[in-house]
């Protein structure tokens, strides 16, 4: 605002909300990153499941998954809202935590446990 | 003299008219058949499909599948395991009709380039390289592996047909992303069913020269999430394609990268030129538009992925 106020023509004032419009829809962007840890008696590769976060099967819509290494990363862009990220690998090594995505990007580390 | 003249002469018009097709025809392929040209395509096989869309109520799930489902290639590990916690594991994404279900994802654009896999092949160890997406344009992307620095940009080495980045082996680098609609070619392709869909992929890579690992990859992968359609035209988007909608830059030195990404456009019934459609019947032959896998370079990046459209 004080930006805006100091702008002493219209011109600049256009110019200043333009910025401003601009490095807000730079940081509109929503969704997860991270990492995959595993302990030595899983397998790798990793794959990640997100879908919706649904009780019943036929509602628990799978958007993408994504195979990634042990100690890789990883990032998915998804729209604000409450989802299931699944993690699995061959050898039956498990992850699963519902979460909750708003505006921005949050970090979202997976841990492997032998189940 | 005049004979032989005139034969040869017959037998390269047949050969332009299977790889090219005239107005109001369909280009067809078949590995038995090969490349023709069709008013109505029809299938040599009666496809048994069954669509989500098509059951009302879950309970008429297994009275309505057919007495006996075969499946000629055990699945892959992880598609045993998503089809006991997803409804739509063999769909692409979430599903509507004839495409991806858009709501449900973020960004912009109707063309859904899933798993654009780069692999690499090199003579180098501990090669550096940094492959930017220095598109002007706003990027969509939905996911990468491993996720982008602040500038779209993976950096690490290069271990000859494996990418280190962050002291981690990856055997290729992956993303999902958005496309516009306008921004793809829907002239050159050709219409398939879904077995011999997947088979003429396959065919186009391994005669791009795509590694043994990719074309791996992409049967694995695209066999279980292909949706059950009977038909599919399929339209390859290539380098010219790719990038203009996703310029890439690779500091690599004696390096190139190919590129190809087939849009497909399922098909409930056979494609026939009388039926109105949103999106032309393939005519022309792609392969002579495709990038040259001739000369070889020092460092080879090569990118498969396969998309559809939002709904």
């Amino acid at each position: 605002m004080l930006l805006l106020k100091s702008a002493d023509n219209v011109g600049m004032r256009i110019l200043c909300l333009l910025t401003i419009l601009l490095s807000f829809q730079a940081y509109s962007a929503s969704g997860l990153k991270g990492s995959v840890q595993s302990p030595k008696d899983c397998a790798s590769p990793v794959m990640l499941w997100v879908s919706l976060d649904k009780d019943q099967y036929k509602e628990r819509l799978l958007l993408m998954h994504s195979e990634v290494p042990v100690g890789g990363t990883f990032q998915f862009y998804l729209k604000p809202g409450d989802y299931q990220i699944r993690a699995s690998d061959e050898k039956g090594c498990e992850f699963m935590k519902k979460v909750s995505v708003a505006s921005g990007v949050s970090s979202f580390n997976i841990l492997m446990e032998k189940k | 003299m005049r004979l032989i003249f005139l034969f040869i002469l017959v037998i390269s018009s047949v050969e332009i008219f299977a790889k090219n097709c005239s107005v109001n025809q369909i280009r067809v392929w078949s590995p038995e058949s090969g490349y023709s040209c069709h008013i109505k395509m029809q299938s040599s096989q009666g496809d048994c499909v069954l669509l989500p869309s098509d059951l009302k109520d879950p309970s008429e799930w297994l009275s309505n599948f057919p007495s006996a489902v075969f499946r000629t290639k055990p699945q892959p590990w992880w598609a045993s395991q998503g089809d006991l916690h997803y409804p739509n594991l063999h769909f692409p994404g979430v599903w509507q009709n004839r495409g991806i279900n858009a709501s449900y994802y973020t960004g912009n654009g109707e063309v859904h380039a899933l798993k654009p896999n780069i692999y690499v092949e090199s003579i180098h160890k501990n090669k550096k390289f940094t492959f930017v997406f220095d598109s002007k344009e706003e990027l969509n992307f939905l996911a990468t592996t491993p996720y982008l620095d602040e500038k779209n940009s993976w950096k690490g080495k290069i271990n000859n047909d494996k990418f280190e980045i962050e002291g981690i082996n990856y055997d290729y680098l992956f993303y999902d992303i958005r496309f516009p609609k306008d921004k793809m070619q829907y002239e050159r392709g050709l219409c398939a069913n879904r077995e011999e869909t997947i088979k003429w992929m396959l065919k186009d890579l391994s005669e791009m020269k795509y590694p043994a690992i990719a074309l791996q990859d992409f049967e694995e992968h695209w066999s279980v999430k292909i949706p059950d359609f009977p038909f599919y035209c399929i339209y390859p988007q290539y380098n010219k394609q790719l990038d203009e909608v996703l310029p890439v830059t690779i500091n690599v030195p004696q390096t190139t990268f190919v590129r190809s990404l087939y849009v497909l456009i399922p098909h409930r019934t056979e494609p026939d030129v009388d039926e109105p459609q949103e999106i032309p019947f393939p005519m022309l032959d792609s392969t002579e538009v495709r990038p040259s896998a001739l000369i070889k370079h020092e460092t080879m990046f090569k990118e498969w992925g396969v998309a559809f459209l939002g709904q």
